[in-house]
């Protein structure tokens, strides 16, 4: 069977967000925003075999845990998991 | 003494290193990142760069090569030099972790450090140096900046785990030997290395 995960990797939040207040500095001092509140994270689209869905879900936590985040500092989270067929698979963005 | 420098993909401060060591006279030979560890090593390097091009994050995928895995732990004197101090906190044989600098910005400048009761200046190039842990023993700390700019927590530099045997630094003191390179502290360190084998 093929799965499809979807994972967000992110500081926790009581570790410094270098990225964050950048992008914080540059919303306001360019005036789309006032105030605002960043999260930086990475994120991961990962398709892998496997007999089942609680083998996939077990495989995409292991990495995760080992390869995608440190979990000294950062956090994950895995957004979605879901069967695919090979016809349905969509590696396209729709975003702009 | 007899020094091994471990050889990544993009590794890029592994010349230097070895010159650094032979400017001291010790005995210095690369190891290859996908070869197992079986000499003794006085002292074994985890040099500067880009390993694996810093992919998902610096020194995360390096930690699970077979050199690291390998790793002679209280046998020999273990150092990270940037990119290597960064795989071994990602491999969680040192605390705390790396982060992006500050600014965001790839700082490259030479760095004036307290070190054992004096100020010396060697050269720091990073982007992930900003030293995050929540509690580390005094005298863990070996090396700490004058001027934090990174944003490392208590201003951290460089630690030394006793117990582990193992020194992670961000300052590059290979380069910081030769005259030519207009600084000659990171000798300072090398001797330090030497007295700790």
């Amino acid at each position: 069977m093929h799965y499809s995960a979807k994972v967000l990797v992110r500081l926790k939040p009581d570790v410094k967000d270098s990225k964050a207040r950048v992008l914080e500095s540059v919303i306001e001092r360019k005036d789309y925003a006032q105030a605002p509140v960043c999260h930086c994270g990475k994120f991961y689209q990962i398709e892998i075999e496997s007999q089942n869905l609680i083998s996939a879900e077990h495989a995409i936590e292991q990495i995760a845990r080992e390869i995608l985040a440190n979990s000294v500092i950062e956090c994950y989270e895995i957004l979605s998991l879901e069967e695919v067929s090979n016809e349905s698979r969509d590696y396209s963005f729709s975003g702009n | 003494m007899k020094a091994g420098i471990i050889v990544f993909p993009a590794t890029n401060c592994d010349a230097d290193t070895k010159r650094a060591c032979e400017f001291f006279g010790w005995s210095a030979e690369y190891i290859w990142h996908s070869d197992e560890i079986k000499k003794h090593y006085d002292v074994i390097f985890l040099p500067g760069g880009f390993s694996y091009g810093d992919y998902i994050s610096a020194g995360r995928i390096a930690k699970f090569s077979a050199a690291v895995e390998t790793l002679p732990l209280r046998d020999s004197l273990i150092v990270g030099i940037c990119n290597g101090f960064q795989i071994l906190c990602e491999k969680g044989l040192l605390k705390g972790a790396l982060t992006d600098n500050l600014s965001c910005r790839f700082l490259s400048e030479p760095a004036k450090l307290y070190f054992q009761d004096e100020i010396i200046t060697i050269p720091i190039a990073h982007r992930q140096g900003n030293y995050t842990v929540d509690d580390l023993p005094d005298e863990d700390i070996f090396l700490k900046y004058v001027n934090n700019k990174n944003g490392s927590d208590y201003d951290i530099a460089g630690i030394y785990d006793r117990k582990t045997r193992i020194i992670g630094m961000m300052p590059h003191p290979e380069r910081a030997v030769f005259k030519e390179t207009g600084f000659i502290d990171g000798r300072k360190i090398f001797e330090f290395i030497k007295n700790e084998c």
